[in-house]
């Protein structure tokens, strides 16, 4: 897929570093929590230029309380992103359909699944990871960079990808380490048998 | 070469220092405002490169003397003449941020040897490594200087995996696009260890003193790999390699807390890898990230370094010391903490000074005699010699008594059957250069001697007040039979009556010391000897014996006890700290303290 460029990626990392408590309260599932998700995303997708949620969309960001463990993490990320979707720069485009595509992806379900929304935020390889992927979402790269440097650099930090390798590096480095102890066993040993000879 | 000034450079490199030079207050900048350093020494040809110690890098750093060293003909022919800001700034880097300075830098190398198994001689490599990740990285994201450019133009050709892994980790911290310094790679491990040398440079940012560890415990497996082993581009990167040279760190000789625990692979630390694992797993089989309830209750703090590590690491540092030298320093580090009151003999009445006018200073005389002001005053003009003037001391009754310190006369063994303290940790040696120091301190003079077999010893001039000779000769290992040196003991006290002052005579063996009783090479009986030595001392004497079971067991030491001289067993840090305890509680004769 061909991406046109956006923002610049140092503007939205800033934004989302700077993201509101509000944004990461608790999402109101049920009687509990604090913030009307689909009231927040409803007025996003206005400001970007939609008419009000589908009702299918009203039931997803209105889930019961008895499934609150399988959805509240997505919602905390879908709050995350609205705050990053709410930048001048896609109000200006009114990328709605867009913005709507990419709240209601599995991309962002599967980084939901990684991590919680405040380490989302926190974390600067997680940080940018959700802007290049809300990016790509939309259909944009980040400005300045070609398609390839872009899709290289989300390669790198996607977190799928990221843990894949560092498990590689761990099952590689307990092989190592196994190695390093029968070595020097053999060697203690060696120098017992020796040490005994003598 | 002093700084700045380079007289015989060619036309060229003249101007290529003019444009370095130009870049310095940027570079400084750089850490800050009110960063100083004196301006670097500038190497034109191979021999000025030389004589500064810079021989295998085109730049390097000494923490001592706060020197930045450049060879402007190596950074000509290594295309790098255009990074002066970069190259500039990542040395004052090394002074102002990581290490800083020459005990930090020993503290990173102390935390990278836990981490490198049968490579601890790659330490220094390592932590130089370490330090400029740090430094790199800072420069880049923070002032936007262009170290992509310096590792683009200094690292073609290397094809190792230690280089991969390094120059791959460049690529993720400054969003390079794969490839961009390092050809692209398919290789899990690798790709996984640069992440995780990427986040840990970020993480540890701050406190690298805590990431080193953690870092070379990375490295290692590609350590251990050949090629990478053989890998010339790394050498030709040590800019710290003789950053120790004409320093010493102090504190060295204690392991830190968490200095040993901390040396885990980043892959098991749940804050670097993002990886949920199962904290009981990791701490079942002791590589969890966070350190057990013993470090951080102090974890391996107290323990002591053995003095071949100790020395190991100020190798690492570039210090040019021998395994002699280094055991001089090593054990009186362990000794000062622990100096004793030694015991002093009381004078009936102590004088005190009383000044009793000028007289002429001449050359040759101590410097600190002068009395300056009434120099001056006899003539503004000071000519030494001439117009100099010293002030003239008489002495009046005072009201307290004096006290006169014990001399000291040390006997160390060093048969074979001693261990050697420039290997191990030998509690009887610390116990001698406890008592040695404290005498010292207390202004007695020492005479030691160091012996093995027959006519093999060593000894100081007599009676001196010199703490290095006497700490040489505690520290030094002959290895061969075992003989007291009986004559030394007989020539010293046979002669030695009042006025010369009482001293104190401490022998250092195992069970070797009863040779002390033998016969003379005149025939005279050791007994007779140590008798009359105990005598004409009059400050006591005492052995400090390396023994595997109570000295009572032994006829001879029996003897020896009866006659007078007091003995101490001592095998490990409790019975040296009961010596050392004991020893200033002793009195010698009614008239000491």
């Amino acid at each position: 897929m061909t991406t046109a460029s956006g923002p610049l990626l140092e503007t939205l990392t800033r934004r989302l570093a700077e993201t509101p408590p509000d944004f990461l309260a608790e999402p109101r599932l049920g009687p509990a929590g604090q913030v009307s998700v689909d009231a927040v995303v409803a007025d996003l997708l206005r400001t970007l230029g939609a008419d009000d949620l589908r009702p299918a969309d009203l039931t997803a960001l209105r889930p019961p309380a008895r499934r609150a463990k399988t959805e509240r993490r997505w919602l905390r990320a879908v709050l995350l992103a609205s705050w990053l979707l709410a930048d001048p720069w896609f109000a200006e485009r009114q990328l709605w359909a867009e913005a709507h595509g990419f709240l209601f992806s599995p991309e962002l379900r599967e980084l939901a699944e990684s991590a919680e929304a405040p380490k989302l935020m926190a974390d600067a390889d997680r940080r940018e990871e959700l802007v290049r992927l809300c990016l790509k979402g939309l259909g944009l790269r980040p400005a300045n960079e070609t398609e390839a440097q872009a899709q290289d650099r989300l390669t790198t930090i996607s977190t799928a990808e990221r843990q894949r390798v560092i498990q590689a590096a761990r099952a590689a480095e307990e092989r190592a380490r196994q190695i390093r102890e029968e070595l020097a066993r053999q060697a203690a040993q060696e120098a017992a048998d020796k040490w005994s000879r003598e | 070469m002093s700084a700045g000034r380079a007289p015989a450079a060619p036309p060229d490199l003249e101007a290529l220092r003019a444009q370095w030079l130009a870049q310095w207050p940027a570079a400084l900048a750089c850490w800050s405002r009110f960063t100083k350093l004196s301006e670097p020494r500038w190497c034109f040809t191979a021999e000025d490169a030389q004589r500064e110690g810079l021989t295998q890098s085109f730049a390097m750093i000494r923490l001592d003397d706060h020197a930045v060293v450049v060879n402007l003909r190596l950074a000509a022919e290594l295309n790098v003449q255009a990074f002066a800001l970069e190259i500039l700034a990542h040395e004052i880097g090394h002074h102002v941020y990581c290490p800083a300075d020459l005990t930090d830098n020993a503290r990173i190398i102390a935390r990278i040897r836990w981490a490198l198994p049968t490579k601890e001689h790659l330490a220094g490599l390592v932590s130089n490594l370490y330090c400029d990740l740090l430094i790199n990285d800072r420069l880049q994201r923070a002032h936007n200087l262009r170290m992509v450019g310096v590792y683009q133009a200094l690292g073609q050709g290397a094809s190792d995996r230690l280089w991969q892994l390094y120059m791959r980790t460049y690529e993720i911290l400054w969003s390079q696009t794969r490839g961009s310094l390092v050809d692209a790679f398919q290789d899990d491990q690798l790709e996984g260890d640069a992440q995780l040398t990427a986040r840990l440079v970020r993480h540890y940012a701050r406190d690298w003193l805590d990431g080193a560890g953690k870092f070379a415990a990375l490295c290692l497996p590609y350590l251990l790999d050949e090629k990478s082993q053989g890998a010339r581009w790394a050498s030709g990167w040590r800019d710290m390699e003789q950053a120790g040279q004409g320093g010493f760190p102090s504190g060295l000789t204690e392991i830190e807390a968490g200095e040993k625990e901390g040396a885990v692979h980043p892959a098991y630390d749940p804050e670097l890898a993002g990886l949920d694992a199962d904290p009981d797993e990791l701490k079942n089989d002791g590589r969890g990230a966070q350190p057990s309830a013993s470090a951080q209750a102090g974890g391996t703090r107290g323990q002591a370094r053995e003095p071949f590590e100790f020395g190991q690491i100020l190798k690492a540092l570039g210090l040019k010391l021998t395994d002699h030298e280094i055991a001089v320093r090593y054990y009186r580090e362990r000794a000062v903490p622990h100096l004793i009151p030694f015991p002093e003999r009381k004078l009936p009445q102590a004088v005190d000074p009383l000044p009793e006018g000028l007289d002429t200073w001449d050359i040759g005389a101590p410097l600190e005699d002068v009395d300056w002001l009434h120099s001056v005053l006899v003539s503004p003009r000071v000519v030494p010699g001439l117009t100099t003037v010293q002030r003239v001391w008489g002495e009046s009754p005072g009201q307290e008594p004096e006290k006169e310190p014990l001399d000291l006369d040390l006997y160390v063994d060093c048969s074979g059957s001693m261990p050697n303290p420039q290997v191990s940790t030998s509690f009887l040696t610390l116990a001698g250069a406890i008592i040695a120091l404290s005498a010292l301190r207390t202004g007695a003079r020492v005479q030691a001697t160091l012996w093995s077999g027959a006519r093999q010893f060593l000894k100081t001039d007599g009676f001196v007040r010199d703490e290095a000779a006497v700490l040489r000769i505690l520290t030094g290992y002959l290895g061969g039979a075992t003989a007291f040196p009986i004559h030394i003991l007989r020539d010293t006290f046979q002669e030695r009556h009042p006025p010369a002052r009482p001293a104190h005579i401490l022998v250092i063996s195992d069970d070797g010391v009863t040779t002390m009783f033998a016969k003379d090479e005149k025939g005279n009986s050791g007994w007779d000897i140590a008798r009359m030595a105990l005598t004409n001392a009059r400050g006591g004497g005492t052995f400090v014996l390396n023994l595997y079971q109570d000295w009572s067991k032994y006829p001879d030491l029996v003897k020896a006890a009866e006659m007078g001289w007091n003995l101490f067993v001592i095998r490990n840090w409790e019975e040296l700290v009961k010596f050392a305890r004991e020893f200033s509680r002793l009195k010698y004769g009614g008239d000491r303290v």
